[in-house]
């Protein structure tokens, strides 16, 4: 498993990006102190690739998502988009955030209420692709609370894809599924992304879910939040449960917990 | 699927849902008529039920039209209340320097006791409709615009980054988000202020009217008929409480997600809990 210390120049892949960070770095200045939450972070975001940031509790993985997501503004260092404006993107958050007053379809259809621009018929047609790809059809038109964790989080993931956008944002999203549930998830969410071509940034502490949903994995390293290391993965495009048994992935988890052990001894 | 919202154990809690209250009522009414017997007091100071209960009859007429009129001032005062506060507590949402400006002095006229107001009030408005109008407008402002004020304050930070992850513009962040997650606890404050504004009319009809229920207990206690005094107690309370009734009416009808769960019931459930 190749394991890399990330160069910045690295930042110019052989795809053009559709989003770059170069040498984005985040300070916070509070009352005990300066948190330098971010320091120069560089990479770039490629068409439908599959990218998961792990680190630890507290390295600064959800700050440099803000960052990127252009909901928090850098302290110093870029963002660079290709093309005129921000990529469309959507945000997927750690509690799936639905509106309790709205009907799980309706929850869905939130971005185009929100960006407007689309006829009836459109998101009629978009509710009910995303809907079925997620399994959701049958509880369209149930509320929120009516709703299991796992489903719940399934409904934020059709939210953000519903208007098909180019990148979206997952802040640990499955934090409060429980593990079984997760790994049937991380399976669902794997095949969805690859029918999709939309590209991917997650955020995760969990060293499992970074190696089995990702096409490439950046290790964070704490205090300063810092892109310790770089690995590509080997497993196939198409995975199942049964990846999670087989030796490239037990040798690629082997891996990040290392990249991880020698980030944190810095 | 399953619901993950257990429903209440409904024929029995329906039961003790209104057993409670009516026990309460037997008790207190028993305990009333036995103090007048035991301790002679006089009818002029506290007339024994069975009083009170031939008063009601005796001027239902008389009642069910003041209270009328009463209800009537409640529910303009009460409207108008609703609508100032509410805007403003919206633009104390949009704007962070004007509740810095405003809020303050909203708090401070809060602590104005509401008697001291009513006779200026009356002089400014005169004796009729619109000094109780105004007079139960000022006292259920506050809850309103105090309730509805930490509403829109409190979102969830992360539900802010959602709308703006979909770029949402401020007003569609006011309208489909903070409005609509608030509004639970401005239905808080409309049922608190709903029994104010019933509060706010009586007194002021105290101070000067041509009707209502204050008026009623201001010239029976005047001329010592107290079982009369104690029937319009009684219908004011009454007025209040179907106040009360009709706004948590509305509050299920529009916050159906959250589950509304009486505190009779969640008494139930813990003394359950603990068996």
């Amino acid at each position: 498993m190749p394991l890399q210390n990330k160069p910045i120049d690295s930042a110019l892949g052989p795809k053009r990006a559709i989003v770059s960070a170069a040498n984005l770095s985040k300070v916070y200045v509070r009352s005990n102190g300066v948190v330098r939450a971010v320091e120069d972070v560089t990479f770039d975001i490629n068409p439908s690739e599959i990218i998961v940031v792990v680190g630890p509790s507290g390295c600064g993985k959800t700050t440099l998502l803000k960052l990127l997501a252009n909901l928090s503004k850098p302290t110093s260092g870029s963002i660079i988009w290709n093309g005129i404006s921000a990529p469309k993107s959507s945000f997927v958050f750690q509690k799936p955030l639905l509106l309790p007053w709205r009907t799980l379809e309706d929850n869905v259809l939130l971005a185009f209420d929100l960006r407007g621009n689309t006829s009836a018929k459109q998101r009629c047609e978009r509710a009910r692709s995303v809907l079925d790809a997620l399994g959701l059809t049958e509880f369209r038109a149930v509320y929120p609370n009516q709703l299991s964790g796992g489903m719940a989080q399934r409904a934020a993931l059709a939210r953000a894809l519903v208007d098909d956008p180019e990148i979206v944002f997952l802040d640990e999203p499955l934090s409060a599924v429980d593990e079984l549930k997760r790994e049937s998830l991380w399976v669902e969410f794997r095949r969805i992304w690859n029918q999709r071509n939309v590209a991917v940034l997650w955020v995760t502490h969990s060293v499992r879910e970074a190696a089995f949903l990702a096409d490439r994995i950046l290790v964070m390293s704490p205090s300063p939040g810092r892109i310790s290391h770089e690995i590509c993965t080997e497993l196939p495009v198409t995975r199942n449960l049964t990846t999670l048994f087989s030796q490239d992935f037990l040798a690629l988890t082997k891996t990040i917990k290392d990249a991880l052990q020698t980030g944190e001894a810095k | 699927m399953h619901s993950k919202l257990e429903k209440p154990n409904s024929r029995r809690s329906r039961h003790l849902h209104w057993f409670a209250p009516a026990a309460t009522f037997v008790l207190i009414v028993f305990t009333w008529r036995v103090c007048v017997a035991v301790f002679h007091v006089s009818p002029a100071i506290l007339p024994p039920p069975e009083n009170v209960a031939f008063a009601f009859a005796r001027h239902f007429p008389a009642l069910f039209r003041n209270a009328a009129v009463t209800f009537l001032e409640a529910i303009l005062g009460f409207t108008v209340a609703a609508v100032f506060a509410l805007t403003l507590a919206a633009l104390f949402a949009f704007s962070a320097s004007s509740k810095r400006a405003l809020y303050p002095y909203a708090i401070a006229m809060k602590s104005i006791p509401l008697i001291a107001l009513a006779p200026l009030v009356v002089a400014w408005f005169g004796g009729d409709l619109v000094s109780k109008v105004v007079l139960a407008a000022i006292i259920s402002f506050f809850p309103i615009l105090v309730s509805a004020s930490d509403g829109f304050r409190a979102i969830d930070p992360d539900a802010f980054d959602l709308f703006r992850s979909f770029s949402a513009s401020r007003r569609q962040i006011f309208l489909k988000l903070q409005f609509p997650a608030a509004l639970p606890q401005i239905f808080a404050g409309l049922k608190t202020a709903s029994s104010f504004a019933v509060v706010g009319a009586v007194v002021a009809e105290f101070i000067g009217a041509q009707a209502g229920i204050g008026l009623m207990i201001k010239s029976s206690s005047y001329y010592l008929d107290t079982d009369i005094t104690f029937a319009a107690i009684i219908v004011a309370a009454t007025v209040g409480l179907m106040f009360f009734g009709a706004v948590s009416f509305l509050q299920r009808m529009f916050v159906f997600w959250q589950p509304v769960i009486s505190s009779a019931e969640s008494g139930i459930d813990s003394a359950e809990s603990m068996a």
